[in-house]
């Protein structure tokens, strides 16, 4: 098994460099065949292993392959962990990946930059698997610097674009902050137990719980709440939770296929796979999850409002993901990882479906994303409609799509947790599944009902068959992928080998029989009609009086303008912080750099020391006899020196 | 007694006056001469301390050697404008000063000291009189000294190579023969074959 | 009753003459290297004198090594000083400044 790991990890960064070395070379098909061939077999393991893990489940590997380097007898090593978190992280990763490789051999095919395009994809699984697989903090880490560079690299794919190229400066600045914070933790965590690797860390963990870190003179925190902290500061930067959100709507000026892949599916999910991985550490802290609590359910809520007044299509399912990220740290938040990482699974079908169905949508229009341009599409694109709806019902969680079982049972366990602020989350993610409805079927009614709002409505056909196999395969799991896992994975003890596991009842406050019994039992909770109320005031917002919408905002034209503003966030970041980031910037080149380095250290050394050679080049005449007279003065004073001494 | 101590303080005068005379004389040639004389006492002095071997190389070599080298590298150069101007100037005073200083020191420090010195105060016969300076000296020299005295052949053999090495010029225009070049000539560029058509008549 | 301290003042003397030759000479450089000879000569002088009143023939040796050296340096010294006499047209002391440069 440790073999064919590895032969998964290594399939995706061998297709990526051959396409990206030879590709441009030989032809397009080779570069998709190469590149899609590598996820396949990457696919195709982790789907074995997975059947392995669900037929034996004591299947557990944690070994390392070689050790990087040893400092001062600490040893970094590379290693691989497969345990059930991992093996089902790299399933869902590899199928989405796999589904965007088929995808973009359509939505890419008129690119001249298809050989790049492929190859950084690939290379991004490749990060993405690292990370995931890893046995240690540090090969965490660099996949996670990995995915960044990655996705870097694709936000700015088309690099003659100026916004395309702002948006992945945004995206990476932002990561970076939040990165200082990963780095930061992992100090904390190597500085007191002298490790990076899980087990390590999880077996002396009390050692964290004991130790104190003192900040200023005589206050100091307990080492454990500082290290979830910072841990959790860079999966928001990772995960976008606000207020390092900004980044991902901005990320959605690369190609759509990379939106399905990195901005819904498999990146962004990156920090909340690492507070599941990190959940023994962050189960000892009550701050911590309560800060998890609060920021996500506050993500969850605000970005869903922000949703709901985008008019990009592909900005509305862009701050959709960043919401349903806040739920998935709501459920971490109340100890409920293993619904945090169900909804991770879920969410990573129907978003990258949604996504996938709105590129389809955009390239039959001509690159255009404006829904208000947009409208009944319906007739014209009945497969893309299907897709799209699927992705829909599931994502606001209608009773039997995927999403809904996800979304219910961390809801679930939000209502019945005792952890502080669970109460405001608690409202928070209930107005959010209002929300959720309404924006989604904004979206939905906007761009396939209604009006046609489109010039030369006839051209416009389904898009061809590339494009929609992977719509019709990525529907499948969104509607029924919960059925057969749903119980064993959330309910059951399938992930204890790696996440902290509470036992379910003490979480959710009821036993588990059936996934058709907790349908009914939803129909107790409040989710269900809430979302059928967001339904409802989407149809009647945007098909049956399509001006109530223009009144509403009329109205309440300050709470309007603050969301069409995104909550000022980027104002401030840009006016407040950036500003003033870059006066001090200046400050310092002009003061430090300038006045400091250049005038006194570089050049004032050098014009010190030609003043002072200039008074000790006298002394260097040239004449034998004064350096002789010299010797013979030393001559005469050491012989002194030896006299006195005696 | 009284004869050693006479002989040695005539001779120690005469070479303390013939020093003077080496850095006092305008004339380089009296200087080397003066020098000279300074070797002569010296090594008369040295035969008081039973050096007879090295009271004799002292002549032999730089008298005999040494300082015709000087003298004929004085003769040699035109250095008549030299010998005109005075060799004092202004910094004499703060050169006899510093001479007197270590002078003083080196005394001071001989006499305070002399308790240290692990001599005998009766150096007579030192060294067995039965064996000579010489044959005492060799002996020394060809077993323990063995290497040093190959090196110090050695470094002879460098200053020889040196001294010409530094001083051999090469005058243009003159004819000598070049060993190497004669060697190594292709004889295809001396001799040319030419095919020459017998004229038919 | 000679001792030891007479010759080692003899041959302080000697070399002091030495030093005060090197310090005011500013015209000829063979005055320099003659008066290297003298300070040689009264090292020399030291040696053997020790050499005598300690009973070890090592002092001895020593002076003779000494001498094969001083030797070979007047004998390069002069070279140079025939070379550089050549190049400048001139042994003065005082013109000798390239090494300020």
């Amino acid at each position: 098994m440790y073999e064919l790991s590895l032969i998964a990890l290594i399939t995706p960064l061998v297709g990526g460099l051959l396409a990206g070395l030879i590709g441009s070379k030989v032809n397009k098909s080779f570069t998709h065949w190469i590149t899609t061939l590598g996820i396949f077999i990457s696919f195709s393991i982790s789907c074995w292993i997975l059947v392995e893990v669900f037929l034996n489940p004591s299947l557990f590997l944690n070994q390392n392959i070689y050790e990087w380097m040893s400092i001062a007898g600490f040893n970094f090593k590379a290693g691989i962990l497969i345990d059930h978190l991992t093996v089902s992280m790299m399933a869902v990763v590899t199928f989405i990946s796999l589904m965007v490789h088929i995808y973009s051999i359509g939505y890419m095919h008129d690119d001249p930059g298809y050989h790049r395009f492929f190859c950084y994809i690939s290379l991004f699984t490749f990060a993405m698997l690292l990370l995931v697989m890893s046995n240690n903090l540090l090969q965490l880490f660099f996949g996670w610097e990995g995915v960044g560079l990655m996705s870097y690299l694709l936000i700015g794919f088309w690099y003659k674009k100026e916004s395309a190229i702002q948006a992945n400066f945004k995206a990476f600045i932002v990561n970076r902050v939040g990165d200082m914070g990963l780095l930061l933790g992992i100090a904390v965590i190597f500085s007191i137990i002298g490790s990076l690797d899980y087990q390590t860390i999880f077996n002396s963990s009390t050692e964290l719980v004991k130790a104190k870190i003192s900040i200023t003179n005589g206050y100091s925190v307990s080492a454990i709440t500082l290290a979830c902290l910072l841990l959790f500061f860079g999966a928001m930067g990772k995960s976008a939770q606000m207020p390092l959100h900004v980044w991902l709507p901005d990320s959605m000026e690369g190609p759509t296929p990379i939106s399905a892949l990195i901005h819904a599916a498999t990146m962004v999910t990156a920090g909340v796979y690492m507070v599941a991985r990190m959940s023994p550490l962050f189960e000892l802290s009550s701050v911590a999850l309560s800060v998890v609590l609060i920021v996500g359910a506050t993500t969850a809520l605000c970005a869903g409002l922000l949703g709901i007044v985008m008019c990009d299509i592909k900005r509305i399912i862009a701050y959709s993901t960043i919401s349903q990220l806040g739920y998935m740290m709501v459920a971490a938040g109340v100890s409920a990882y293993s619904a945090s990482v169900f909804h991770l699974m879920t969410h990573a079908f129907f978003k990258s479906l949604l996504f996938l169905a709105a590129g389809s949508v955009i390239i039959a229009l001509h690159h255009e994303q404006d829904i208000r341009k947009m409208g009944g599409l319906k007739q014209y694109m009945p497969i893309t409609y299907l897709a799209a709806l699927i992705g829909s019902l599931s994502l606001i969680g209608f009773p039997g799509f995927a999403g809904f079982f996800s979304k219910d049972a961390l809801i679930e366990a939000v209502a019945h947790s005792s952890t502080v602020g669970s109460e405001f989350a608690y409202y928070c993610v209930l107005i959010g599944v209002f929300v959720t409805a309404l924006y989604t079927f904004r979206f939905l009614f906007m761009v396939f009902h209604g009006q046609t709002r489109f010039k030369g409505g006839e051209q416009i056909k389904e898009s061809s068959w590339v494009i929609l196999i992977p719509l019709i395969l990525l529907s499948i799991p969104s509607i029924l992928i919960a059925w057969p896992t749903f119980g064993v994975l959330v309910f059951g003890d399938f992930f204890s080998d790696s996440i902290r596991q509470i036992s379910s009842y003490e979480l959710f406050g009821f036993e588990y029989q059936s996934p058709l019994s907790f349908l009914i039992h939803s129909f107790s909770g409040p989710v269900i009609y809430l979302s059928v109320i967001g339904i409802f005031a989407a149809w009647v917002g945007y098909i049956k009086k399509p001006e109530l919408p223009y009144k509403i905002s009329n109205q309440f034209t300050t709470i309007h303008r603050v969301l069409v503003n995104k909550f000022y966030f980027d104002h401030f970041y840009e006016n407040v912080i950036a500003k003033n980031t870059a006066k001090l910037g200046s400050a310092f080149w002009k003061f430090g750099d300038i006045k400091i380095i250049d005038d006194f250290l570089v050049n004032g050394t050098a014009i010190r020391i030609q003043k002072l050679s200039t008074i000790t080049k006298k002394m260097q005449t040239g004449y034998i006899y004064h350096y002789a007279l010299m010797m013979v003065i030393g001559l005469s004073l050491l012989l002194a020196w030896v006299i006195i001494k005696s | 007694m009284a004869f050693i101590e006479i002989i040695f303080y005539v001779f120690s005068s005469i070479l303390v006056l013939t020093s003077l005379g080496v850095i006092l004389f305008k004339n380089p040639v009296y200087s080397a001469i003066s020098l000279i004389l300074s070797f002569i006492t010296s090594a008369a002095l040295w035969l008081l301390l039973q050096a007879e071997f090295l009271a004799i190389v002292l002549i032999l070599v730089y008298v005999g050697a040494v300082m015709v080298l000087f003298l004929f590298v004085v003769m040699m150069l035109n250095i008549s404008d030299v010998i005109r101007t005075s060799r004092f100037n202004k910094i004499a005073p703060f050169a006899l000063f510093i001479g007197l200083i270590i002078v003083g020191e080196l005394i001071t420090l001989i006499w305070i000291r002399s308790d240290q010195f692990s001599m005998t105060s009766s150096p007579i016969s030192v060294l067995d009189t039965s064996v000579g300076n010489t044959t005492l000296l060799g002996t020394a020299l060809f077993t323990d000294y063995l290497y040093s005295f190959e090196i110090a052949g050695f470094i002879l053999l460098l200053a020889i190579v040196v001294s010409i090495s530094l001083t051999l010029r090469r005058r243009e225009g003159l004819k000598r023969q070049i060993v190497s070049e004669q060697v190594n000539i292709d004889p295809t560029k001396r001799m040319k074959l030419v095919d020459l058509k017998s004229e038919k008549n | 009753m000679l001792a030891l301290q007479s010759y080692l003042t003899l041959a302080a003397i000697v070399f002091a003459i030495g030093v005060m030759g090197i310090i005011i000479n500013r015209k000829n450089i063979i005055i320099l290297l003659m008066c290297t000879e003298l300070l040689l000569l009264a090292v020399n002088f030291n040696f053997i004198a020790f050499s005598y009143f300690n009973q070890d023939i090592t002092g001895q040796i020593f002076v003779f090594f000494i001498l094969t050296v001083a030797a070979a340096e007047a004998a390069i010294g002069l070279a140079i000083l025939v070379v550089l006499y050549r190049n400048k047209d001139s042994i003065d002391v005082q013109e000798l400044q390239t090494l300020r440069e």
